[in-house]
């Protein structure tokens, strides 16, 4: 203890920072001492609350305080009292509070105690900008704070160094050769903020940036848990870096990835925004209920939204209310209210250059039309009698019964029954499935059965299958009866047919392979393969990319009609066979049924084939009120199938097949009817309490009037609020960490009571105010912050700064600190000239060893392809793809996450394996290789100057002269003892501290 | 200078506490509290010591254990086949389990109703002790003396995932810390040439939660585990990229080294000098490393003990390298062994992994004792939920079951030949002596030294701790 307490009375010299001698500031140097010692038990958390006694309350509080007498106020007693009885805090917490700490309380008393609110809950004032000798705001706020201390801005730093750091914060890649060279040779005034332009221009900003909110985001390319499965999210990183590029303004960028969805015309760009909200884990294991996980997921939307957006650490009110910050626990679920009313959809994401596709496919069908319309000189009789026909034969069916198992299968899926009798499938899925759905007949007779396939909004693109296209294959349907449940018999059964027939066709080995080389003799095709008696043929509802999505049909009649034993329930067992999947559960090879409904007919069904059910729901309606596209649909549906039109549909279906594949974007869609929210008792799912609206804390702003006050757009939009009092401060903050870091308020995920204390207050307020001001202009922020003088500083650890400020929270020299795990990995590739520029696009697989994708290491064999075409190989670490249970070896030694969970600091660690990485991974050795090759290109005698020139690439200053000396040094002696002299050098400056540094 | 930092955390090493104002910076900022006790411990005298994250420091009590050998045998092991005679069950096998037992129970895919199955192989007396188990386990038998018997562990989780990531790290929710990183972060390393946290896998498949089972979480990264490949490289990336010769490896790190001090002599920043360190860590780690893996070097008595055969990958290699790895300072090893999810073929696969693994779990146990390590080293075996007394599927397998499961402990001060808790005549739940996950692992915690609510780290504004709010030290199986 007495050890401590000296360092702390150190600190109020060294550390100015955090307590300025002289006056007490409540906010600053009391509350957090009340916050950590008191409010878990006198807090806002009623249940924990002893005493019925509050000292986050001024109301309560003040009963235990007499400004102006510490010796009064019962507070100062309590606390110093040697009665075991009194004393607080009680003897078996063990805390005790500090000399320093009573000191401060009471000084605060004697000073008038004079009560405040946390300063993150008031929303921030611009304050004024401090008069000195620098006038740029962030300056003026730094200078103020180093003269106080009696310390000053160090020099500028050299130019070179000053591109480099620039090029690294705005483009996350040190400077082209050519960059440096221009920008060395440019004398003018504004070449600084000519570069700062350059590099905010630059297409690579934005990913930059986008790999800086990915962290926030929990972006990953699985879905973690335990099968981990591969899902395709990559349009919304894509999303995120033409955001940044665009410089979208910051509120516009949250509220399109809170509700991107429900914004009037939303574009599919704003849908793919959504899937901020739906990078949040799923657990695909087979024992799972849905449910638990989907809650799981909200409540990783709340911390994420919580950490990256408002700066405050929501976890603990999904349990109880808050400890120290206040937010109760029923306003958490007020929060999650919000964020509980969605479908977890899955929307087909195509590039501009795919739309541009699509656009010119539809077209050429609407040319097509025309023609019909122009050769076919009866159409207009013909179609109509078409459509009689249809609707002749809709109305010829038998008297459908809906039956619902109650026995819902056992081959691992889960069975939801829906009030309409369907029954919506979840959980694992497996790629070879069997499941047999047992019940009691509802009619006593039985001619046929019919097997609707249902979309619905959270299958992949609507459905009706679970496969990643949506789609379903069918091996088999059986059909089995009996009186007694456990001794059942076969039904015999005609061929199925469908509202969609293909012709036979093998199945696609690609997508849905065997084990090993096994030859693959399985085919799909027509209805009658789901009845054929063999499970090596099966009908698929894959009807090709843009026509595969809507619900389909089939029918199928008895061989002879199944009559009920009178006074004896008839069992039937319909039996689902799968099996056109690949052979990997783990990975996307399945093709389950999504949403389905059994149905049973008295009489037999009659005609050829059902009509599609999108078709029979228009024909349903009076014909005048059809609307273009339903007119649309009918005629292209008789064009497909009236007689004698073939020539037409043939030239559409090619049209069709011309159609690019999607990519399955995760998004959420707002559902019409409302899930009722309950609060869970402890945080415990199976202990629902009371139901809860949505509606936020109290505490905080209202909602913006004159909206929707239950809507997750109304929230979004007061997320963003300009009276927020957290999260304009919680962007810039996390922000100055990318530049400088650390936060101003280092705890960025965090800026409530427990946070800890700002090293620039005032500076954070005004930089807030001020990009709220700006419109919430992403690029004018960063513009403010690299053309500061603070920004532009020497790094060097001059003088006595170690000492005096080791981690350099006051600023008195420029930051230096090694870059996040993928500024690492660019910069090897970049310096290398190995880097492929390209931005956007779909993950890449990088060299990894390939025993950790498989058992034991991995749970499932994962794929892993490896690239070898250099435009993916050396692609930017931003675009390697992440599983969440196998996350990037390399990029995990650098401190990368795995994206779990939200993460807005990462820890910075300097490690061996690091060096290993370095030295020994793949990429850095082809690195290595590539350089090596630059330096040997100059041959032996230019030695000095291609190695200087590789220096520069690395580090982006010239070598002085003993540097180049070790490198020679290390040449000669690597010649001499038979190893590859250019590679040993080209190793060494990859490897340097410089090189991976940020100075 | 800070010549032997290898390691730090956001540019700081342990020894800039030594610094009176960085402690301040450390302790308040940085997160970095062991609670009140050990925090003087970690920043008092004995700080003189700690020149780095990892350096080893005593524990704020005298711990019974000094290090940890953790076998996950993940999936879940049928408790109900292996430690759990149980005549009731046997006499009711085929019937209804008693509704009064299924209220408000929740089951991963088995109706509640199904019946009950007997336990699948007969059971033998072990030890004098006579400690009960399946006749499966002979070797385990033979050291019954040696291992405490808990049968009533119970957990929260009866998804794989969850459950094991509820095991590891105490908490269900992704991002906690795992237990060999709070064991690493409160005791540091016993080794500069390893890392702290190996981790080795063996069976059909790999943990369940995947890298979050021995993940830091919120911890500084140097505290997680490192996963060992059991054939090649055992740490990724160890080996000389094909055609350096070693000396060449040496030439060039001595080179990055001296041209990072000049750039130390310049800008004075001491990160350079753990970045010099790391490096000169990693060629050590170089040397050292692939000797230890390489089990050829044992003797074949010790061979043969184990059941281990160099160049295969095996779970008895592993066990022999967890005591190779332990013998060098290795403070945690955990072995994750996925292979014991019966649903179906409980009957032959139940006996297959006992053949896999039953002898060298007891091997390592009695190998630690002939070489005196067993006195200090933990070892813990288990899954991260039981098995339904109920069947699934025709009559050969057994569903998740949260309510009860058992595992044993042996060395690192727990009692030998003892028997912890007991279960109902079902073995369906723990009704004596519950032992909860979190219980678990603040006994894990108190037998290395550590108050299980001292243990702490902040993050997000308040202090964590592996057993959250909860957890209570099983006293009675202190020896």
């Amino acid at each position: 203890m007495k050890f401590v307490s000296f360092n702390l009375g150190f600190l109020i010299s060294a550390f100015p920072v955090i307590m300025n001698a002289g006056t007490i500031d409540f906010a600053r140097d009391v509350q957090p001492i009340l916050s950590d010692n008191c409010y878990a038990c006198h807090g806002p958390d009623e249940e924990e609350r002893a005493a019925d006694f509050r000292l986050d309350a001024e109301v309560d509080a003040k009963a235990v305080f007499t400004p102006g007498a510490p010796d009064k106020s019962e507070l100062i007693a309590r606390i110093t009292t040697s009665d075991p009885d009194d004393l607080m805090p009680p003897p078996e917490k063990k805390d005790r509070l500090s000399t320093e700490q009573v000191k401060i309380l009471k000084q605060w008393i004697e000073e008038g105690a004079e009560w405040g609110k946390h300063w993150a809950f008031e929303a921030p004032k611009k304050p004024r900008i401090p008069e000195g000798k620098e006038v740029q705001p962030v300056d003026a706020f730094v200078e103020k704070k180093l003269s106080e201390e009696g310390l000053a801005f160090s020099p500028a730093a050299s130019k070179a160094k000053q591109l480099r750091r620039l090029a690294l914060d705005l483009t996350g890649l040190p400077p082209t050769i050519e960059e440096l060279d221009a920008f060395l040779n440019d004398d003018s005034q504004e070449a600084y903020e000519k570069a700062v332009d350059r590099f905010l221009d630059s297409p690579h900003y934005g990913e930059r940036w986008a790999r800086w909110w990915m962290d926030a985001a929990r972006y990953a390319d699985s879905n973690g848990y335990e099968k981990d499965s591969v899902r395709h999210v990559w349009p919304y990183r894509d999303w995120l870096i033409s955001s940044f590029n665009d410089n979208l303004p910051y509120n516009q960028f949250i509220v399109k990835q809170m509700a991107g969805d429900l914004l009037e015309n939303a574009s599919l760009s704003d849908h793919v925004a959504t899937g901020f909200l739906r990078n949040s884990m799923v657990n695909e294991e087979g024992a799972i209920k849905a449910e638990q996980f989907r809650i799981e997921g909200i409540f990783d939307r709340v911390d994420a939204l919580g950490k990256s957006v408002l700066g405050l650490t929501m976890q603990c009110a999904q349990c109880h209310t808050h400890k120290y910050d206040p937010i109760t626990q029923k306003e958490y679920y007020g929060m999650f209210a919000y964020l509980n009313n969605s479908y977890e959809a899955t929307v087909p994401y195509y590039t501009p250059e795919e739309r541009k596709k699509i656009e010119s496919i539809r077209e050429n069908i609407s040319h097509v039309r025309a023609e019909v319309r122009k050769s076919e000189t009866d159409w207009k009789a013909d179609l109509q009698n078409w459509i009689e026909t249809q609707r002749a034969a809709i109305a010829n069916q038998p008297d459908w019964t809906t039956v619902t198992p109650k026995h819902l299968g056992d081959g691992g899926q889960k069975f939801y029954p829906q009030p309409d009798g369907s029954i919506i499938t979840k959980g694992y899925s497996p790629a070879q499935s069997t499941e047999r759905f047992l019940g009691e007949s509802p009619v006593e007779k039985i001619s046929s059965l019919r097997l609707e396939l249902l979309m619905d909004p959270y299958l992949t693109y609507g459905g009706p299958g679970r496969s990643i296209s949506g789609t379903v294959a069918i091996s088999e349907i059986k059909l089995s009866a009996g009186t007694d449940p456990d001794k059942l018999t076969n039904v015999a059964l005609e061929p199925a047919t469908c509202d969609f027939e293909q012709p036979a066709r093998p199945i696609d080995t690609t997508r849905y392979p065997l084990k090993g080389d096994k030859p693959d003799d399985r085919t799909e095709g027509p209805a009658a393969f789901a009845t054929d008696g063999n499970v090596k043929t099966a009908w698929s509802s894959d009807a090709g990319w843009g026509q595969s999505n809507q619900p389909r049909v089939l029918v199928i009649n008895l061989k002879e009609p199944l009559l009920a034993e009178k006074g004896k329930p008839l069992y039937l067992q319909f039996e689902v066979q799968c099996r056109h999947g690949g052979w990997n559960s783990n990975d996307n090879q399945h093709r389950n049924m999504g949403r389905f409904r059994f149905s049973l007919g008295g009489g037999r069904f009659e005609n050829e084939a059902p009509v599609s059910p999108l078709i029979s729901a228009i024909l349903a309606k009076e014909q005048d009120k059809w609307t273009e596209e339903e007119k649309t649909r009918v005629f292209d549906e008789w064009v497909s199938k009236g007689e004698g039109l073939s020539r037409w549909s043939e030239v559409i279906e090619k049209e069709w097949a011309q159609h690019p594949a999607p990519t399955p974007q995760l998004t959420l869609l707002e559902r019409s009817d409302r899930r009722e929210t309950r609060l869970f008792d402890r945080g415990e799912q199976t202990h629902p309490k009371e139901a809860v609206e949505p509606h936020v804390p109290a505490a905080f702003h209202p909602l913006p009037e004159g909206e929707n006050p239950t809507s997750r757009l109304t929230f979004a939009h007061w997320l963003v609020d300009r009276d927020s009092p957290t999260t304009a401060r919680t962007y810039v903050n996390r922000t100055w960490m990318a530049f400088f870091g650390r936060g101003i308020v280092e705890s960025v995920e965090d800026l409530g009571h427990q946070a800890t204390p700002p090293t620039h207050p005032d500076l954070l307020d005004w930089l807030a105010v001020e990009f709220m001001d700006s419109g919430w202009d992403i690029k004018a922020l960063h513009r403010l912050i690299v053309t500061s003088q603070t920004y532009r500083q020497d790094s060097r650890v001059r003088d006595s700064l170690g000492e005096i400020d080791p981690t350099n929270r006051l600023l008195a020299r420029g930051p230096r600190f090694r870059p996040d795990a993928e500024l690492v990995r660019d910069i090897q590739l970049a310096a290398s000239g190995l880097l492929d520029r390209t931005v956007g696009g779909d993950s890449v697989r990088p060299p990894i060893p390939r025993f950790l994708f498989d058992p034991p290491a991995s749970y499932g064999y994962k794929e892993w392809d490896e690239d070898e075409d250099p435009e993916r190989r050396y692609r930017r670490a931003m675009y390697t793809f992440r599983f969440r249970t196998v996350p990037p070896p390399f990029l995990s030694a650098f401190d990368a996450p795995s994206g779990e969970i939200s993460c807005v600091r990462r820890p910075r660690s300097t490690t061996p394996l690091q060096a290993l990485a370095l030295l020994n991974e793949p990429l850095s050795v082809e690195a290595a290789k590539a350089l090596a090759e630059t330096i040997r290109e100059g041959g032996e005698e230019e030695l000095k100057d291609s190695i200087s020139q590789a220096f520069r690439q690395c580090t982006s200053r010239e070598p002085v002269e003993s540097e180049v000396a070790i490198l020679i040094k290390l040449f000669d002696s690597e010649k001499t003892n038979g190893g590859d002299p250019w590679l040993a050098v080209a190793r060494t400056l990859l490897n340097l501290d410089e090189t991976i540094t940020k100075s | 200078m800070k010549s032997k930092e290898n390691i730090s955390i956001d540019g700081r090493t342990l020894s800039d506490l030594r610094l009176s104002h960085s402690r301040r910076w450390f302790m308040r900022d940085c997160g970095i509290g062991l609670g009140g006790i050990a925090l003087n411990h970690l920043l008092g005298p004995s700080a003189k010591a700690a020149n780095d994250l990892l350096t080893p420091r005593p524990s704020p009590q005298a711990g019974t254990a000094k290090r940890v050998i953790f076998l996950f045998m993940g999936g879940a092991p049928s408790h109900i086949d292996l430690f759990e005679n149980k005549p009731t069950l046997t006499r009711l096998d085929g019937t209804a389990p008693p509704p009064e037992l299924l209220e408000g129970y929740r089951s991963a895919f088995i109706k509640p109703d199904n019946k009950l199955l007997a336990p699948k192989f007969p059971f033998e007396r072990y030890g004098k002790c006579g400690m009960e188990m399946a006749n499966l386990l002979p070797h385990t038998g033979s050291i019954a003396d040696e291992i405490t018997l808990v049968r009533s562990l119970h957990t929260d989780a009866f998804n794989h995932a969850p459950a094991q990531v509820l095991l590891s790290t105490g908490s269900q929710q992704f991002g906690r810390p795992s237990l060999g990183s709070w064991v690493t972060y409160g005791l540091g390393s016993g080794t500069e040439n390893l890392p702290a946290f190996v981790v080795l896998s063996s069976g059909k498949k790999g943990p369940s939660g995947g890298s979050a089972n021995f993940g830091a979480g919120f911890l500084p990264s140097v505290y997680q585990g490192v996963p060992f490949n059991s054939i090649g490289d055992p740490v990724l990336y160890l080996s000389n990229p094909d055609g350096i010769k070693r000396s060449s490896q040496k030439a060039t790190i001595d080179a990055i080294n001296e041209l990072n001090q000049k750039r130390f002599d310049s800008v004075a920043d001491p990160e350079i000098q753990t970045r010099i360190s790391s490096f000169e860590m990693a060629y050590r780690m170089q040397d050292v490393a692939p000797e230890v893996t390489d089990i050829s070097l044992e003797s074949q008595a010790t061979l043969d003990l184990y059941g281990a055969k160099p160049g295969e990958a095996s779970f008895a290699n592993n066990c022999l390298l967890a005591r190779r790895l332990v013998e060098r300072g290795v403070r945690f090893v955990e072995l994750f062994h996925e292979s014991w999810d019966q649903h179906g073929n409980l009957k032959k696969d139940l006996a297959a992994n006992c053949k896999a693994t039953d002898q060298a779990c007891a091997a390592l146990v009695l190998d630690l004792k002939q070489r005196g390590l067993l006195d200090d080293t933990l070892v813990v075996w288990g899954g991260e939920f039981g098995r339904t007394p109920m069947v699934q599927g025709g009559n050969d397998g057994r569903d998740h079951h949260s309510n009860a499961f058992t595992m044993w402990m042996a060395g690192g001060g727990v009692k030998g030949g003892y028997v912890h808790g007991t279960t109902d005549d079902l073995g369906f739940n723990a009704v004596e002596k519950p032992v909860h996950i979190h219980d678990l692992n603040a006994t894990i915690l108190h037998l290395l030294g550590f108050d299980h609510e001292k243990l702490t780290f902040r993050s997000q504004g308040r202090d964590f701790r592996l057993t959250d709010v909860h957890g209570n030290v099983v006293r009675e199986i202190l020896s």
